[in-house]
């Protein structure tokens, strides 16, 4: 039975391969947005990790979302705020400030994040690094195709790869640091930062208190602290596991129905030799069987081909959405198979009935 | 070794009009016979046929296999009869149009649970004595008519049916295939099979070794051919 199994599949490749793409474009789609969610998901402990208990400012403008991407906008606040806040009453509570200027750049025609940092201690004058050398990260000196001591041209400039870092400043790997004049000079945004991190014991004040004064006493900044940021990400990770609620039970609707679809095509296709089948002593069983056993093929094959497309397709979109092609979640495989198949097999369900009680004595007299 | 009891079968017709195909026929069948059913179309040989083939529940009336009832076991009872005891040739040959002469075949011995190894033998080796050895690996799209009228008949028999049902298996052939196909049913009688054929042909009727004549469901007529060794 095998045999004729194969053959029949042989026969109807074309059907069979529509509906693998159908399903495989379903689980990819699936796969997309799990590791979409999962990053969203590891990006706020990721996020809490690095903020610890410091504080960041940035343009009140700025998408976290976005920020957190690596994705940087034209938002910023002035260079001198870095002083200015040290100079103001809130010092008390801030031991020092980094100001960074942030930008997506090409690097030897590679997209990367430029930054640029000055650092500045409370009553200490600033420090800044060689305004001609530059620190890539692991990932960023791979991608140029660089290692220590190499030259490359970020921008217009030409920069000296001071050293290759496995731990950058707040882990981005895919960023080339350097002093906060030469960004600013290779962005074009003179005088200009959009990320201030502020650094101090908040022994005598909240944190949630300090950033709602920062944020009253110099308009434009917007302060944001760990419990504000895992409110907001949380919120949003709950919105797209909701929304992804939505979208798996679509996804399995529309295997089922592609499945359903094929079943009764073939049905009605093929009636003739189902009718013969059961005619020369196949059970109801065997033909449902039949059914079943290729729908779970379909579904196994549109898995593999949905899991394979969603590894670029995951590189892609969250390469849009959260700036950084991120790699598919590992472990998804099993879920989605055993999605598609349990899908294929449900939707295959009323087509194998209908084929186990076709009556021969009706098909195999129809001319 | 067939016996049919008072059996009716009626279906829906038109505007829920009843229409009787087999009214209170009652026939017996004994085995090593070649029964011959005849009659006009929409007499109700086809319908007897399926019937008798434990694939066409009558409407009332018990049909006989040996002892057992055809329609008072289970479904998946009635279909192991129609895989071991039970063979059916059709007019059309209801040959799978992309398996090979030789997987069409060994299909039907794989479903009475043969080994494929097994199967595909008896499949060769019956092939090979109906004339079709050299077209074991051709589709019934490369045979002529009367090639899948004999892989079909082929398929009927691989199981070693006790009973062998032939709905007007010479319809669509011309006079010497109908001859040919008449010859091997004959040598398969006197190999003892019993055989139950619907035909509409009254001189392939004759060859049989008794003639059943149906009229508008009924038994008309029902006496031993004159000449019953004429196929051989």
């Amino acid at each position: 039975m095998a045999y004729v199994l194969l053959k029949t599949l042989g026969v109807r490749w074309f059907d069979l391969l529509l509906g693998a793409v159908v399903i495989a474009a379903a689980i990819a789609t699936l796969t997309v947005l799990t590791s979409v969610n999962a990053s969203a998901e590891s990006q706020v402990h990721d996020l809490a990790h690095r903020l610890g208990k410091n504080m960041l400012v940035v343009p009140a403008g700025t998408s976290l979302t976005a920020f957190y991407g690596m994705s940087y906008g034209d938002a910023s606040m002035p260079a001198a705020l870095p002083e200015r806040i040290l100079s103001s009453d809130l010092a008390e509570h801030i031991s020092s400030a980094q100001a960074r200027l942030y930008g997506n750049v090409d690097a030897n025609g590679v997209p990367i994040v430029l930054g640029g940092e000055a650092a500045r201690a409370r009553g200490q004058p600033p420090t800044e690094g060689a305004a001609a050398e530059v620190v890539l990260g692991r990932t960023a000196a791979r991608r140029l195709g660089v290692e220590a001591g190499a030259y490359v041209v970020i921008g217009t400039a030409r920069l000296r790869v001071a050293r290759v870092t496995d731990t950058p400043p707040d882990g981005l790997d895919l960023a080339a640091f350097t002093s906060l004049a030469t960004a600013q000079q290779i962005l074009g945004r003179p005088d200009a930062i959009n990320a201030l991190r502020l650094a101090g014991c908040w022994c005598r004040i909240d944190v949630p208190t300090l950033a709602a004064k920062v944020e009253r006493r110099f308009p434009g900044t917007r302060a944001v602290t760990v419990a504000g940021v895992m409110k907001a990400q949380t919120g949003t990770v709950a919105a797209a596991r909701r929304y992804s609620k939505v979208l798996t039970a679509g996804a399995g609707a529309l295997i089922a129905g592609i499945v359903a679809l094929l079943g009764a095509a073939q049905v009605r296709r093929q009636r003739r030799e189902i009718g013969l089948l059961i005619a020369i002593g196949a059970r109801a069983r065997l033909v449902v069987l039949l059914f079943l056993v290729e729908a779970v093929l379909l579904g196994a094959a549109g898995a593999i081909g949905g899991y394979l497309a969603g590894h670029p397709l995951t590189a892609f979109y969250t390469a849009r959405l959260v700036g950084l092609p991120l790699p598919v979640v590992p472990g998804q495989f099993v879920p989605l198979a055993a999605l598609a198949v349990l899908m294929s097999l449900v939707g295959t369900a009323v087509p194998a009935l209908w084929a186990a009680r076709l009556d021969p004595t009706t098909v195999l007299r129809e001319v | 070794m067939i016996d049919v009891r008072r059996v009716s079968k009626r279906f829906a017709g038109r505007g829920g009009r009843a229409v009787a195909a087999l009214v209170d026929v009652d026939l017996r069948v004994q085995a090593g016979e070649l029964v011959m059913v005849t009659g006009p179309s929409g007499s109700g040989k086809s319908t007897l046929l399926f019937t008798l083939g434990a694939m066409l529940k009558p409407t009332s009336g018990e049909v006989f296999l040996g002892d057992t009832s055809l329609y008072r076991v289970s479904p998946g009872r009635r279909a192991e009869l129609r895989r071991t005891r039970l063979a059916f040739v059709f007019q059309t040959f209801n040959l799978i149009p992309y398996l090979t002469c030789l997987a069409n075949v060994a299909l039907a011995a794989s479903l009475a649970g043969r080994a494929r190894a097994a199967s595909l033998d008896r499949a060769r080796t019956l092939l090979g004595r109906l004339g079709l050895g050299a077209r074991l690996h051709h589709r019934p799209a490369e045979l002529s008519v009367g090639e899948r009228q004999r892989a079909a008949l082929c398929r009927s028999l691989v199981n070693d049916p006790e009973v062998l049902l032939a709905d007007e298996p010479t319809g669509n052939l011309d006079e010497p295939m109908t001859d040919e196909v008449m010859r091997l049913l004959a040598d398969l009688r006197d190999g003892g099979l019993t055989i139950v054929m619907a035909t509409h042909n009254l001189r392939v009727a004759r060859l049989g070794t008794r003639v059943v004549a149906l009229r508008e469901g009924r038994v008309a007529d029902d006496w031993p051919s004159v000449l019953p060794q004429a196929a051989a």
